[in-house]
């Protein structure tokens, strides 16, 4: 049992072990949620994109019902992202405002964050209601080392 | 008082006659960079270290002084860290013990203190497969590393008057400020990642070229 000590302890170390989030270091996403879809998506369209990829590989998995969500990139080169909605019968747009950070993290390297806009607008919409939310893509302070939520980002609530 | 002092210098003066001293050389520690410029961890970098040696009162032991100058930059290993661009002066000074094998071929090792100076200037890259990639800079001056270093070696006398030095070596040490990490920190040599990107440790290995100069 002596013997046995210093190896739970190790293994106890080992579990209670607990890490830095770095977030997602790379191309940032906000989510948005569609309510009360009744027209159906066609297609989305990313204003000065260089590949609409990402996008559409999202559309191909099936958008089941009237409420569903979709995963949109940030750019990183500027501080808006206009995306454009078409519906059978309808289109949209929609612009996303935010701040972008890049700085070093200890245990990271160089990370990316998405924040508020200090001033002016937050986005342009022309669905009937929209509601934005700004959460940090890193985590502070210290994580579990196993199964933390990653940061919530970005989230934007849309109704046509 | 005056008799004192000068009876001081003068035996000082004696005993330094006696013993010799050399100046040396290491270039070859640039040359991976240049030559494997594709696979080593740093490239086209210049690396000159003089040296001064001087054998103490004691027999079989010697004063090793070392300069160093490093300038160049980093090898892409990560996608998101693509270059590092490093400038750096360094010092160390060790006390050094030699054992004789033959009167050819000398062993010797010695340990003491290592001191650096270093500014970067380095980029880092997002990829952004949507929108375009994000480069941004990153800027360290003034860069303070203390550590210790560890050798043990061999000499080869070549011609009169002339050494070769051959050094396996280890240093560690402690940045006093480390906002970013960085892959090669001069005097230290590759630095390991973690600790707070304040812990350096390298081993090395170093060719010197000596000339007696008394």
């Amino acid at each position: 049992m002596k013997n046995l000590l210093p190896v739970i302890l190790m293994l106890t170390g080992m579990i209670v072990q607990s890490c830095a989030d770095c977030g997602p270091q790379a191309e940032l996403s906000a989510t948005i949620r569609f309510r009360g879809d009744s027209l159906k998506l066609d297609s989305v369209y990313a204003l000065h994109a260089v590949s609409q990829e990402a996008i559409t590989r999202q559309l191909k998995d099936a958008l089941n019902g009237s409420n569903y969500q979709i995963s949109l990139p940030l750019s990183l080169t500027s501080d808006t992202t206009t995306y454009v909605f078409r519906f059978t019968g309808q289109t949209d747009t929609l612009s996303i405002y935010y701040q972008r950070l890049f700085r070093y993290k200890g245990g990271c390297g160089f990370i990316n964050d998405a924040l508020e806009p200090t001033s002016g607008s937050h986005y342009y919409s022309t669905f009937s209601k929209t509601n934005i939310h700004y959460g940090t893509y890193v985590l502070p302070g210290e994580q579990p080392w196993l199964g933390h939520d990653p940061g919530a980002g970005i989230v934007i609530n849309v109704e046509l | 008082m005056m008799l004192i002092g000068v009876s001081f210098i003068t035996q000082a003066q004696d005993t330094l006659a006696r013993r010799a001293s050399y100046i040396g050389l290491d270039v070859i520690n640039s040359l991976p960079s240049v030559i494997f410029s594709k696979g080593y961890y740093i490239r086209n970098s210049a690396i000159i270290e003089p040296y001064y040696l001087l054998d103490l009162k004691k027999p079989g032991r010697k004063l090793y002084l070392g300069a160093g100058f490093a300038t160049g930059s980093t090898h892409q290993y990560v996608d998101s860290d693509p270059s590092q661009a490093f400038r750096g002066t360094y010092v160390r000074a060790a006390y050094e013990v030699r054992r004789l094998r033959s009167t050819r071929r000398i062993i010797y090792g010695g340990y003491g203190p290592v001191i650096a100076i270093a500014g970067y200037d380095g980029k880092f890259r997002f990829k952004g497969p949507t929108f375009g990639d994000y480069e941004g800079r990153f800027k360290e001056t003034n860069n303070v590393a203390l550590g210790v270093e560890a050798y043990f070696g061999f000499d080869f006398k070549l011609a009169n008057n002339w050494l070769l030095r051959l050094t396996f070596r280890n240093v560690m040490g402690r940045r006093t400020k480390a906002d970013t990490y960085v892959q090669y920190f001069p005097g230290f040599g590759y630095t390991p990642a973690g600790f707070n990107n304040r812990f350096l440790y390298s081993g090395g290995l170093s060719l010197q070229i000596h000339y007696k100069i008394r």
